[in-house]
């Protein structure tokens, strides 16, 4: 009976403790895919890891995470007190975790050495004065066709306007393919879905100073209609409404549609390996009032409740220094944080991506911004089934967003 | 003494499972009563806000329209579950051979990955549009549910299908009663503290529906599939109102346990 319940007490504390998280004096960063192919990703952070601990003799912990749940995991790492010390975010997130004071500022640490940060970058990491993110790299989407696709339908010309783009969908749609892949999910970022359409019809999704949602704008109608139009001629996948993007099993890269508004360049090399070189085009973004497109730096931010800030400081100097940069952008295919910095042109499909650059805006930077998108997105879909207008759907999401921010 | 030593005995078989429900269901439950009367935010600041997040949920359009999905969920699934698991139940207890086969083969929805199952069935239902369409996206995620959790309340009534004397039976085809007679005033009284367990067991599930939705529609279309469950987890982990998830999963479990003596009372009223 003693030894029954002394195993029994023993197993429990095994249990029990077995849920603690680990407590050391190292630096941890939060990781995430930057890197696909998972054998280069691991090399590169084990040799970052190791880097750092060469020169500054602190611990580095480097944790690689899925893109998958990464807010949802993050917040629910942070409330429960085990979240990492450093963590990549991107810009739109940073306003929101400031708000929550989740954040340290890291002005002191952005320094760029000899090269100077691309200023819309730092712009976009910057909250009331303060930078809360330094610049690692540089992504932007852009469109991306199967020329292929188009041929078949007699279209040689692809379309780069979204009239042009309007124009070819029924003749794809004659041969059953949807002319643009949409992903509307409502867990989807809309920043690669509707937003980069809503600013190519000159809107935005705030008023100039946050007060006010302005999506429901002429622009955000018309940027609606444009998807609601497409759909109702077979110009959007039959689940538009509802699909998901999927990074392994992408439409554009399956042969299910013929282009992609905003694909990013790891999306756009699986489908010059799925399809060729010679059927795969990297376009410029398209145009509707405005050209512009969907692209962001990915930044570091240090935690409030980093366990040891000026170590994780020291980290985030090493990280940002031009040598681990560039290797990274090598590594990644992303683009260099710095203006003075050729971009690693290398093949079409950089050379795509790099064209679309400067059209590159960093969404709509605002500390209900990815409220705002939940909000949204629901009304988006009920346009794309067709039981609301877009009028309607947008003044329906625009009311709840309002109230939104009203309140806070 | 004796009795020391027999109600001692109970505690130490107890004492896993109650340290184990204290520290992941008890204690939890508490912290989350604590935190539905803060405004914690993930930064770790908080200030006592009293009853305001539990008035919030009530002029949150969102969190009643979530109410209502999870009953009509609840009004689907149950019913189905039930009838499913019972006529596979009696199905089997009927079968003369391969009964074990059939008993694992019908269980095995129970054990598969939700994650793969909800892959599997969104391919099955594209062609027909079903989690497109807001009027049928309910009905097929509980075709869904049933499909992957009818084992257990299969196994569950088989086990008091089984416990019905068979000599009884016997007797009662001699004299004359029917299949349905049978069925309809031996086989089911027999039945009542099992189909008692199942319908419990099943409401409080279909009341938490989560992973299924999170799989198959993230709550849409158009917030057609939004559950209780859902908002919950959207409220503390999209939006980080950790207060009002609190708030709201407390609701849930209130709502749980109102309905489940409900039950409870109706079963005992009509024994």
């Amino acid at each position: 009976m003693r030894r029954t319940a002394a195993f029994v007490a023993v197993a429990l504390a095994a249990t029990l403790t077995g849920c603690g998280s680990q407590s050391d004096d190292a630096v941890t960063l939060w990781m995430y895919p930057v890197i696909a192919d998972q054998t280069q990703s691991r090399a590169y952070w084990q040799k970052v890891e190791a880097g750092f601990e060469a020169e500054h003799g602190v611990r580095l912990r480097v944790e690689l995470q899925p893109w998958k749940g990464r807010e949802q995991k993050l917040g629910a790492a942070l409330m429960a007190g085990n979240g990492p010390d450093v963590v990549l975010l991107q810009p739109d997130l940073i306003p929101q975790y400031v708000e929550e004071k989740a954040l340290l500022p890291v002005s002191e640490v952005l320094t760029g050495g000899e090269h100077t940060y691309r200023p819309s970058a730092v712009d976009a990491l910057t909250v009331q004065g303060e930078v809360y993110g330094l610049p690692l790299y540089q992504t932007v989407t852009t469109t991306v066709y199967n020329r292929k696709l188009f041929a078949e339908a007699g279209i040689t010309d692809l379309p780069d306007t979204w009239d042009e783009v309007k124009a070819a969908a029924p003749k794809l749609a004659a041969h059953g393919i949807p002319i643009l892949d949409y992903a509307g999910s409502t867990e989807e970022t809309l920043n690669m879905t509707f937003y980069p359409l809503l600013w190519q019809a000159g809107g935005t999704v705030f008023n100039s100073d946050g007060t006010k949602s302005a999506f429901s704008s002429p622009q955000g109608v018309e940027a609606l209609r444009f998807l609601v139009d497409l759909k109702a001629m077979g110009g959007l996948p039959r689940d538009a409404a509802t699909k998901r993007s999927e990074l392994v099993d992408d439409a554009v890269v399956g042969g299910r549609a013929a282009m992609a508004h905003a694909m990013v360049s790891s999306t756009a090399r699986n489908v010059v390996n799925t399809i060729g070189a010679a059927n795969t085009v990297v376009g410029a973004p398209l145009r509707g009032r405005k050209q512009v497109t969907f692209g962001q730096p990915g930044a570091l931010s240090l935690l409030r409740k980093a366990k040891n800030p000026e170590a994780a400081k020291k980290f985030l100097s090493y990280m940002t220094s031009p040598k681990v940069v560039e290797e990274l952008s090598v590594q990644s295919g992303y683009f260099l944080p710095w203006t003075d910095a050729s971009p690693p042109v290398v093949d079409e499909v950089d050379k795509g991506f790099a064209q679309a650059l400067p059209t590159a805006r960093a969404g709509d930077a605002h500390p209900q911004a990815r409220k705002a998108m939940a909000l949204l997105a629901p009304h988006l879909q009920a346009a794309l089934l067709g039981t609301r207008t877009p009028e309607q759907a947008l003044a329906d999401a625009a009311g709840e967003v309002d109230a939104l921010l009203q309140k806070r | 003494m004796r009795r020391l030593r027999e109600l001692l005995t109970v505690l130490a078989f107890l004492l896993p499972v109650l340290v184990l429900f204290g520290a992941f269901r008890f204690l939890p439950m508490l912290g989350a009563a604590g935190l539905s009367v803060t405004d914690y935010r993930p930064g770790g600041d908080f200030e006592f806000v009293g009853a305001e997040n539990y008035a919030g949920l009530f002029e949150d359009q969102y969190f009643l329209a979530s109410l209502r999905t999870t009953l009509t969920y609840v009004a689907i699934y149950v019913p189905l579950i039930l009838v499913v698991a019972l006529g596979t139940a009696l199905l089997l207890h009927s079968v003369p051979w391969g009964r074990g086969f059939f008993r694992a083969a019908l269980f095995a929805p129970y054990v598969t990955s939700l994650v793969l199952s909800g892959v599997i069935w969104k391919w099955l239902f594209e062609p027909a549009g079903l989690l497109q369409d807001p009027s049928t996206v309910l009905p097929a995620l509980a075709i869904v549910g049933v499909w992957k959790g009818f084992g257990y309340a299969m196994l569950i009534l088989l086990a008091g299908i089984r416990n019905v004397p068979a000599d009884c039976l016997e007797a009662a085809t001699v004299d004359g009663a029917n299949v349905w007679q049978r069925f309809r005033h031996m086989l089911l009284p027999s039945l009542r503290p099992a189909m008692f367990f199942v319908v419990v067991v099943e409401t409080i599930g279909a009341f938490q529906v989560f992973d299924l939705i999170y799989v198959m529609t993230t709550g849409g279309p158009v917030r057609a599939s939004y559950t209780l469950a859902y908002a919950v987890y959207q409220y503390g982990f999209t939006y980080f109102e950790v207060g009002k998830a609190a708030a709201a999963g407390l609701a849930l479990w209130a709502i749980v346990l109102l309905v489940s003596l409900t039950q409870r009372r109706a079963f005992e009223r009509n024994p």
